[in-house]
């Protein structure tokens, strides 16, 4: 053979043998290790990567944000895979604001997964990220922030660590606000720079709230009630503004406070809206049921007089004025004004048992207002078959029946609307399309309702129940309420408990702002509604007024 | 010697035939050979099935097919195109193209994946800005920053509403406006806080013509603040009166025409400061779409 062949055919049998060593391989990568490889593969360079949805912003009539969600991650650790977990420790304590020890404690559970942090905000959980600790991992999630930390917490309600509502509107309108969260795979090249992002699921935002409130007259509010409980020291309490046009909630506050930031500090009862979930006997702020059927039926007018004793039978019940006084004449409006038990009795014996319950209902109490606050109760108020003998002797001056103090706001603002009563609101609008205002219908007529707001101002003039309580150039219009509570060990009505509230408008001719307040179990100082909650009443229209620019009237 | 071929065969073909399979009688009925043609009156063709005939129709489709592929290799421009130098140049194109749209397609993922990032960064950004921004709105940090400056919360009461009288207050507004004074302009002039300049910000006064008043601060704050504004920004516009700074809005007239009603009087004491000053706490907080001006009358704004 020649020698050009044969060095031909041994470059032939070298590469021949090159091409079978890289078939070999080709079968040792590809067949052999095939799967392993794959997955290490796809574990460095492929992640899909869950794109968590931004919760809608809540904010108030102007635009103030009262609930903001920012970026954070939660912060995990794989104690496994700490090689020393002493400095780990003394490197992450002050960056996840915790002691050394007890980060520590967690570094040293005997587990595979342990969290150090729960929505740790992003910047700081980014200075943890970067200390590069084996073993050390991050999870974006979403922060919910109430900047203005206890103002209208019970309201706005609080969201869990999987940003889902817990409470207040956060929990109602859980479905608007949240959004949904979408996920994208991500391929990485092998500096870790994404070569190929795909959307596999897209992420929705959530919607954003626009509420009614505002952030001037809540906080307002809850500084006034804040100072009724320092000098009062009730159990708890209530305050509504409202503006009685529309039924939009411009300010609700309760007390005690809660910071909306930090809901676990408070005690669980503390998160519960009163103003919506507080079920109490009105006492004399539900007498103008009574006066308003009376007067819408020409039963009586404003002037008609009452031949007034100090007490009246009632079937087995004898039921006293407040305080001692020989038998006098009262007209309809002093009646109103000086809250007599007996007169409002009378009216409401004029009414009979089926109309005055007809009202009740007309009034909307027995059933929730439907405003957009989760855990509403509906009261309670008695159908006609179970009223007794002696009903239509207790239920004319608020007692036998229960309501909320949002149920008496509501019938309070159909007075000061003319007559007609509307539901209750506090969504302005949702993703900025406003919210349609809801339709009202006519419980009495345009006269009566004039009428009984000129009763009602009777009881901030001299002589009335809360006479102490003006707001200079502005005529002020409401009623008083001082209910005992029904103590649960005897089943009667307590000699020391007692719910203190008062509802007025103003300006009492075109009524523009409405105020409930109520306060329960006030301890000390006082315990009636004119000395207790009529002056927060005074305190929270006279700023709401002049902040609204309504002109005096 | 062997048999001749054929013979053999024949012989082999008999004895196979021999040993497989049995005599048949001969006398055995043959099957009717098919006939082509139409078929005989009273005898219906069997239809096909559906399925049969979809694949009997595919199998034609995929047979033309055939032949249309086969006839366009056969054509001449074919051949010519195929062999053509040309080519050489369109998959070297076609290459490089590929190549580089790969390239853009991974600078192109590159980018989005920094926009992502940047994204992300903008949105923890802007939340933090909000709640700071909210933060900073709050009414009590308000108060206490305004009453660091001297400013206090307008008493109760202090408020006056006045009523509108849209026949003579345009007029008598009009009579009333007065040359600027040279003090005011200069001021004026020099950028010193004017209500038009900082109309959200200014404790402004305006006296309405002729219009005893009894008000007592005017503080007027945002939008809210309808009718102190008009004093402080109209009052230039309506024929050069006086800058409204200082002690000069206190003399400016108002062009009560802006709000259909006359503005409210106030003191001297209670006028601009000379440098732009933060909002009164109340006013801090005024809606930008506050109610409208009753018709009866002006608001001076409400200053909490």
């Amino acid at each position: 053979m020649p020698l050009v062949q044969r060095r031909i055919g041994l470059i032939f049998g070298f590469f021949f043998l090159l091409l079978v060593l890289a078939a070999g391989r080709v079968v040792y990568l590809g067949v052999l290790r095939g799967a392993s490889l794959r997955k290490a593969a796809e574990s460095e360079q492929l992640s899909d990567e869950t794109v968590t949805a931004q919760r809608g912003t809540i904010t108030d009539r102007n635009g103030v944000d009262l609930a903001v969600s920012e970026p954070a991650q939660d912060i995990s650790a794989d104690p496994y895979l700490l090689t020393d977990p002493l400095s780990a420790a003394a490197r992450l304590a002050p960056l996840l604001g915790q002691t050394q020890a007890s980060v520590l404690t967690s570094l040293s559970e005997r587990r595979g997964f342990v969290y150090l942090a729960r929505a740790l905000p992003a910047r700081q959980a980014e200075a943890v990220l970067a200390l590069k600790i084996a073993g050390i991992n991050g999870a974006p999630v979403m922060r919910r922030v109430y900047p203005r930390g206890s103002l209208a917490a019970q309201v706005l309600g609080m969201v869990g660590t999987e940003d889902n509502g817990l409470a207040g509107l956060e929990y109602a309108d859980d479905a608007i606000l949240r959004g949904h969260s979408g996920q994208r795979r991500v391929v990485s090249d092998a500096l870790g720079q994404p070569v190929s992002i795909t959307e596999t699921h897209q992420v929705r935002p959530g919607s954003s709230l626009t509420l009614t409130l505002d952030t001037n007259i809540q906080q307002r509010t809850e500084d006034v009630l804040g100072a009724v409980a320092r000098v009062f020291d009730p159990k708890d309490a209530t305050a509504i503004v409202m503006d009685p046009r529309s039924g939009a909630i411009l300010g609700l506050a309760n007390w005690p406070q809660v910071d909306a930031n930090q809901p676990g500090v408070s005690p669980a009862a503390a998160m519960e809206d009163r103003a919506v979930g507080f079920n109490y006997e009105p006492g004399s702020t539900f007498k103008v049921v009574a006066v308003s059927d009376a007067l819408n039926r020409g039963l009586i007018t404003p002037e008609t007089p009452f031949n007034i004793p100090d007490q009246i039978q009632v079937a087995d019940r004898t039921i006293h004025d407040d305080t001692e006084h020989p038998e006098e004449t009262l007209t309809t409006a002093q009646i109103l004004a000086r809250s007599s038990n007996v007169g409002a009795i009378k009216i409401g014996a004029l009414d009979g048992a089926p109309s005055f319950n007809e009202w009740v209902h007309r009034f909307g109490f027995g059933t929730p207002t439907g405003v957009e606050l989760p855990g509403e109760e509906g009261g309670v108020a008695l159908p006609l078959e179970s009223y007794s003998g002696s009903s239509m002797g207790n239920l004319p001056i608020g007692q036998g029946e229960l309501v909320t103090p949002m149920q008496m706001a509501t019938a309070y603002a159909a007075i000061a609307n003319g007559g007609i009563l509307r539901r209750p609101h506090i969504i302005s609008a949702i993703g900025g399309r406003p919210h349609p205002l809801p339709a009202g219908r006519r419980i009495m007529s345009s006269t009566t309702a004039a009428e009984v707001r000129h009763m009602l101002e009777g009881v901030l003039a001299p002589g009335g129940t809360a006479s102490e309580v003006s707001i200079p150039g502005y005529q002020l219009a409401g009623k008083t309420g001082t209910a005992s509570k029904v103590d649960p060990t005897t089943g009667e009505y307590s000699q020391s408990a007692y719910v203190a509230s008062f509802i007025g408008f103003a300006p009492a001719a075109d009524p523009k702002l409405l105020c409930a307040v109520v306060v329960d179990e006030p301890q000390s100082g006082s315990i009636y509604g004119g000395t207790v909650a009529a002056p927060a009443f005074g305190q929270i229209m006279s700023f709401a007024l002049s902040y609204m620019g309504i002109a005096p009237g | 010697m062997s048999p001749p071929a054929a013979a053999a065969a024949v012989e082999h073909g008999e004895r196979r035939a021999r040993s497989r399979t049995p005599a048949r009688p001969l006398t055995a009925p043959r099957r009717p050979r098919r006939v082509s043609g139409p078929a005989r009156r009273g005898q219906t063709a069997r239809p096909l099935l559906p399925g049969r005939q979809h694949a009997a129709a595919e199998a034609a489709s995929a047979q033309g097919l055939l032949r249309a592929l086969r006839s366009i290799s056969d054509r001449p421009l074919l051949d010519r195109l195929i062999r053509g130098r040309a080519w050489i140049a369109i998959v070297a194109f076609a290459l490089i193209g590929i190549v580089t749209l790969q390239l853009a397609l991974l600078e192109l993922n590159a980018g989005i994946g920094r926009a992502l990032e940047h994204q992300q960064l903008l949105q923890r950004e802007n939340a933090a800005l909000s709640i700071e921004d909210s933060e900073l709105a709050a009414g009590e940090r308000v108060e206490s920053q305004a009453s660091r400056l001297g400013m206090e919360l307008v008493p109760q009461g202090a408020l006056r509403f006045l009523p509108a009288h849209p026949g003579s207050d345009i007029a008598r507004a009009a009579a009333a406006l007065n040359a600027p004074a040279a003090s005011a302009e200069a001021s004026g002039a020099n950028g010193s806080a004017t209500t038009a300049a900082t109309p959200g910000n200014t404790t402004a006064s305006a006296g309405a013509s002729g219009e005893a008043s009894s008000a007592g601060a005017a503080s007027s704050t945002g939008a809210a603040s309808s009718a102190v504004e008009a004093a402080g920004a109209a009052t230039p516009a309506a024929g050069g009166g006086a800058q409204s700074t200082g002690e000069a809005a206190a003399t400016a007239p108002a062009r009560s025409e802006a709000h259909g009603a006359e503005a409210a009087q106030a003191p001297a004491a209670t006028t601009t400061p000379a440098s732009p000053a933060p909002a009164t706490p109340a006013g801090a907080g005024a809606p930008a779409g506050a109610e409208a001006a009753p018709a009866g009358g002006t608001r001076a704004g409400p200053t909490g």
